[in-house]
């Protein structure tokens, strides 16, 4: 037969149980608000008394384990959507940024500009001689020249930028990484030492969202409890215990590639397609690198057919008509749109006429190049420009839906992960009054016993 | 389904943050009037609007290039209405069959209104000639030494003054035919008071050139192209005035551009002629392959101010270069470097102006503007085509004036009767050109009529593309605020309310 004692020892347990549950109801209401928090519940089981006949009825109580309320299948697919939501965010920045350089919705770009430089050209086909048409057409063409290299050199310098947030990304990237390594190595000796290693959990698959929002990555759980990552074509990024760093190098653009640091022969940039990281190298490679080929493809054009035509033509002095823009430069593309350096010295330069005898007609001749079909052979430049902006238009519309419907899949996500691992005050409270009821009740049950032992002794005293 | 504290939260915001957007959205479209306020807002309307806007410019630019025209033609129609009305006086002038006192007056009346008529034949629209085809720095016009044969005369070549007039003041000269025959046979003598004195004495041979001297720089040359050759008793009259311009065939100094490498001159060789031909030309001379020394350089030559070139010529030319060869004519141009190493460039050009046998200065080449999408139109009338008789008018205004002022002061009536009669076809001839004008006026304005309404329709494709409905906007930017207040109103009550509060 179980002793008084063995009360004792019953309620003890379950005080001591009973007071765990509040221990870990104080730390869900603690992190109630901290991110990536995942909330916590004893697991209580019985416990046998094993010093008591079989007949009896006697079993304790004691926490089994203090669980971490958590979905890895959840977090395995939140990982996945931190790729795709980094990368549509970094293409709506991006595109934002592109779009700003040319909207036009108030005018003043370089659609008008182009159209104010036909006009002055038909102008001075009116009036050949006239010094005002001259001087204007020359400021005409100084804008339009001017306003390219804006454009080009906006878009160069956002293209530069992106290229050093690529680097500072690395880094961040990094650091990261070590420190997954680090923490596989706190759980693996965690885990083995039997320390609620909850937290270092909960740091660890916060990493993993960070690190797959900036890069696509694919990660496995090896059975010690650690995760090895890997870059999307399966170079390991993290093993265990190690990490690998990446690193930048500048290639023959002079842009960076993304190389492994121990490596540097190992080029991963084409390996990268998501993440923020996916997002700048597309946007810096094929999406800014685009837009300038079309400016530098129009600018080329616009240089190439004023400049054959002024050829053809004679300036108020009788010359031949000389270069009006500076030649094509390959290397600089629109970013170094220049009138040429006669022309805005003397507007008399410019050669208006087909005979040296101020007639007019050349200029009429390239005023006509506005409506004549250039780019490709079906559209004329305007068009051409037109349908850049608009296709700049429709390329953020896109960037804007896909970013909202990453958004919304990453919070139907994280409302799931809320549902499993969040803390709810209400169900913390029921807990507490719960745990708080068992408490005293255990502590009850010490105060009867106590009785009961009072009573025995005082039996003996009589 | 678990609602925890951060999912009620989050779902609040969410909430705000799409209710903000909107009002946000709605917001900006109000201020600024727009539906379109990026490209991404519509990318199909933005390049649509960007397309109209363009179309709008173009638009634009057609209609002031056609009211330039109309009021560059409208100018030109008054111009030659009051020309018609002069001619009309001229003509007057002419019937009146007065004593040989009143046609003196009469002929004085013709010098007054040959000088109207230059003035109107060299009027401007802003500093732009009307009448000197694209040529509209140049003065079209200046006052003819035009030498005069009375209807009496054998002779039936032409005529033409040569040289430049220096005397003081407006002078008449007489020519009379002595002795008749070819020219390097027959004699003549010349009198500059009206018929008292006659110099040489004795009569002077005309040179075989035909050429003789006149007096004070000018020259009268015969040309025996008809079948009649110079007769005893032809009587020629010039009438020289100070301002005047002799009427025979110029060739102009030739002339370097202003950018050539070329340093040395350019000049006329001695072996040039008259210029021959009927129109007014600038032969054009071009250096290509990357130029040369003088005999060595390729060039090109052009007879048409530069718009065509001849095909490229290498051989060698030692100094001069034929611009025009025809026979007899020639017009070559001599090359002298400014020292060794003077070469040419590529593209150095040298030009000489050449005038056919008459007083305009112009061209006759056409001015024209874009009204509309590669469609030209052309809004003047060249002062050859109305008032000389290279055209198709083929009387020449001022040369009848002169011939028949001289005619009416030498009493000369058969003279006088031919000229009212050629003064009655340029008269036809410049209605012809009135009714032209007129016609390409009101066509133009059809044209702009057009436009205007093209221009309607392009703003209102704008406005429906780009442009806002108000009071659609101002409604749903009503409901987007009660949205967003209801919201503001849930957030903070959800924020109010727990557990705790029923916990004592």
């Amino acid at each position: 037969m179980a002793g008084i004692s063995s009360i004792f020892n019953i309620a003890k347990e379950a005080l001591w149980v009973n007071q765990t549950g509040i221990n870990v109801t104080g730390s869900n209401v603690a992190n109630v608000n901290t991110p990536g928090y995942s909330r916590q519940r004893a697991i209580i089981g019985t416990r046998s008394q094993f010093d008591v006949p079989e007949n009896m009825v006697l079993t304790g109580t004691e926490v089994i384990n203090i669980e971490r309320l958590y979905d890895k299948f959840l977090e395995f697919q939140m990982v996945e959507q931190s790729d795709q939501l980094g990368y549509s965010n970094e293409r709506k920045d991006a595109l934002d940024r592109i779009e700003a350089i040319f909207n036009e919705s108030n005018g003043g770009g370089i659609n008008e500009l182009l159209d104010q430089f036909w006009k002055a050209w038909e102008d001075l086909a009116a009036n050949p001689s006239g010094q005002t048409e001259r001087t204007a057409l020359a400021y005409a063409s100084q804008n339009l020249a001017g306003m390219f290299r804006e454009y080009a050199g906006e878009l160069y310098s956002l293209q530069q930028e992106l290229n050093t947030g690529i680097s500072q990304t690395v880094t961040q990237l990094n650091g990261y990484l070590a420190d997954i390594a680090d923490l596989n190595y706190k759980v693996i000796y965690g885990e083995a030492g039997q320390n609620n290693i909850n937290d270092i959990l909960d740091k660890r698959s916060d990493l993993l969202k960070k690190v797959s929002d900036l890069v696509d990555i694919n990660y496995v759980e090896t059975s010690e409890g650690a995760v090895n990552v890997f870059l999307s074509n399966g170079i390991p990024l993290v093993e265990v215990m190690r990490s690998r760093d990446l690193a930048v190098q500048t290639n023959a653009q002079g842009l960076y590639d993304i190389v492994m640091a121990d490596d540097p022969t190992k080029n991963v940039t084409s390996a990268i397609t998501g993440g923020r990281l996916g997002g700048m190298l597309e946007m810096r490679d094929t999406t800014i690198t685009g837009y300038l080929g079309d400016l530098d493809d129009l600018v080329e054009n616009i240089i190439s057919e004023v400049n054959a035509q002024h050829a053809l033509g004679y300036d108020g002095y009788g010359n031949v008509g000389g270069n009006f823009f500076e030649p094509f430069n390959a290397l600089m593309g629109a970013r170094d749109m220049q009138v040429d350096a006669s022309i805005i010295a003397d507007p008399n330069r410019i050669a208006a006429s087909l005979t040296v005898n101020d007639d007019g007609e050349n200029a009429l001749a390239i005023g006509s190049l506005k409506d004549a079909l250039i780019m490709g052979g079906t559209a004329t430049f305007g068009d051409y420009y037109a349908v850049l902006t608009g296709s700049i238009g429709q390329a953020v519309a896109e960037a804007e839906r896909s970013l909202s419907h990453e958004t919304s899949v990453m919070t139907q996500l994280e409302s799931q992960h809320e549902q499993v691992s969040g803390v709810s005050i209400d169900e913390e409270m029921m807990n507490l009054i719960k745990f708080q009821l068992g408490y005293n009740a255990a502590a009850k049950m010490v105060s009867v016993a106590e009785e009961m032992y009072v009573e025995l002794l005082n039996m003996i005293e009589r | 389904m678990r609602i925890t504290e951060n999912l009620k939260f989050q779902m609040l915001m969410n909430t705000l943050s799409l209710a903000q957007k909107n009002y946000g959205s709605l917001a900006e479209k109000m201020a600024s009037q727009k539906n379109i306020n990026r490209p991404s807002d519509d990318p199909i309307g933005a390049t649509r609007v960007l397309n109209y806007r363009s179309v709008r410019e173009s638009i634009a630019q057609y209609q002031r290039n056609i009211e330039n025209a109309n009021a560059w033609m409208e100018i030109t129609e008054t111009k030659l209405e009051s020309v018609q009305e002069l001619i009309a006086e001229a003509k007057e002038a002419g019937l009146n069959d007065q004593s040989s006192d009143t046609q003196q007056v009469l002929a004085q009346t013709v010098g007054s209104i040959i000088e109207e008529l230059q003035s109107l034949a060299n009027s401007k629209f802003g500093d732009r000639y009307l009448f000197s085809g694209t040529a509209t720095d140049t003065e079209p016009f200046s006052r003819m030494i035009l030498p005069v044969s009375a209807s009496a005369n054998t002779f039936d070549g032409s005529l033409y003054t040569g040289g430049t007039y220096t005397g003081a003041s407006d002078k008449t000269f007489t020519v009379r035919v002595v002795n008749g025959g070819a020219p390097g046979a027959a004699t003549y003598q010349v009198s500059e008071d009206g018929g008292t004195t006659w110099l040489p004495d004795p009569a002077g041979t005309v040179p075989v050139d035909g050429t003789i001297t006149l007096g004070d720089g000018l020259t009268l040359t015969f040309v025996d192209d008809g079948s009649n050759p110079l007769t005893a008793g032809d009587v020629f009259t010039v009438n020289a005035y100070e301002s005047g311009t002799a009427t025979a065939p110029r060739v102009d100094d030739p002339q370097s551009a202003a950018n050539n490498a070329f340093a040395g001159t350019v000049a006329l060789d001695a072996a040039s002629g008259a210029y021959a031909g009927e129109t007014n030309r600038t032969f054009v001379v071009k250096f290509v392959n990357g130029g040369g020394a003088v005999g060595d350089a390729d060039y090109q030559i052009s007879a048409d101010g530069g718009q065509t070139w001849s095909a490229t010529d290498a051989a060698p030319w030692g100094t001069t270069i034929t611009v025009d060869s025809t026979p007899g004519h020639e017009i070559v141009l001599e090359f002298t470097p400014s020292g060794p190493g003077d070469n040419f460039a590529e593209n150095d050009l040298f030009y000489v102006r050449v005038q056919a046998s008459w007083n305009y200065n112009g061209n006759g080449e056409d001015l024209s503007v874009h009204v509309g999408k590669g469609n030209t139109a052309t809004y003047n009338v060249s002062g050859e085509e109305a008032f000389t008789d290279r055209g198709r008018g083929g009387v020449d205004l001022f040369a009848a004036l002169e011939t028949l002022k001289t005619a009416l002061e030498n009493g000369d009536r058969d003279l006088v009767n031919e000229q009212v009669n050629r003064l009655t076809v340029v008269q036809d001839h410049i209605r012809e050109q009135i009714a032209s004008v007129g016609a390409r006026m009101s066509g133009l304005n059809i044209t702009k009529e057009n436009y205007q309404v093209l221009d309607e329709k392009m703003s209102g494709l704008i406005s429906d593309t780009e442009e806002v409905d108000l009071e659609a906007i101002i409604v749903e930017f009503q409901m987007k605020e009660t949205a967003l207040q209801a919201s503001y109103a849930m957030a903070v009550e959800i924020g109010k309310k727990s557990i705790l509060d029923f916990l004592t």
